[in-house]
């Protein structure tokens, strides 16, 4: 069992059902291969530093979980194999700066509430509550960004 | 010169600036920066031209093992779009 970092970069010409729903399948994976999440965060909507397959901007999603090295191994190839990332990098986190458990993010940024009621109960967080802040955090700025593409 | 005869030359202003004692900092040893991060950007960008390319240790001043890691850092940074490869003739 190591720590690793993880960023992916979706396209955000997508639906965000669609880049929800890899989010999730990512978290899922690694909760179902005995993987725990240390860490979410969810830089939103950038603009990429050069043009990609012409995208001018990504959704960044950062993931720190501790897994299997052959379970990362194979979910290194389904990101590969994922369409709708424009970008992913895994990369393992040194011994001396493994993070803390950061529950709050892990019960709100890594899936929405219903696909990991496992980490919810884990973390203490009541479900519905959990759900609200979803919904508020993650769904709303994506949202919003999308309109900016559209105008820029 | 004589051939074959060892001359102890005196070290020229150049290798006196390389060899550190009038060498100023580089910007890690100044902040005390022992970890190189990739997603730090800011960080990163002091290590680049203004075509973003990688300077040469010559010039970051950094030891081989920092060169290394900021190298491998703003790779990384590439590869996610955090940094560009190049800003020469950028199209738009």
């Amino acid at each position: 069992m190591a720590t690793y970092e993880q960023v992916a970069v979706f396209d955000t010409n997508l639906e965000n059902e669609l880049i929800e729903g890899d989010i999730r399948k990512i978290h899922d994976y690694v909760v179902n291969n005995g993987g725990q999440f240390r860490r979410w965060e969810r830089w939103g909507k950038r603009r990429l530093a050069y043009e990609i397959a012409h995208r001018q901007y990504g959704y960044y999603v950062l993931a720190i979980y501790d897994l299997d090295s052959k379970a990362t191994k194979e979910l290194d190839r389904m990101l590969r194999i994922t369409p709708s990332l424009i970008r992913f990098l895994i990369t393992r986190v040194e011994d001396s700066r493994i993070p803390e458990i950061d529950a709050e993010s892990v019960a709100t940024l890594g899936a929405i509430a219903e696909a990991a009621p496992e980490s919810l109960d884990a973390s203490g967080v009541k479900p519905g509550e959990a759900a609200v802040v979803v919904e508020e955090e993650v769904v709303a700025p994506l949202a919003d960004e999308v309109e900016t593409e559209e105008s820029a | 010169m004589q051939r074959g005869k060892f001359v102890k030359r005196r070290p020229s202003l150049a290798a006196k600036i390389r060899a550190g004692a009038m060498r100023k900092p580089s910007y890690l040893e100044e902040h005390g920066i022992k970890f190189i991060d990739y997603k730090d950007v800011k960080l990163l960008q002091r290590f680049v031209s203004p075509a973003a390319k990688i300077l040469p240790r010559r010039l970051t001043r950094l030891n081989q093992q920092q060169q290394r890691d900021i190298t491998t850092a703003i790779k990384r940074a590439r590869h996610l779009a955090l940094m560009p490869f190049t800003t020469d003739a950028e199209a738009y």
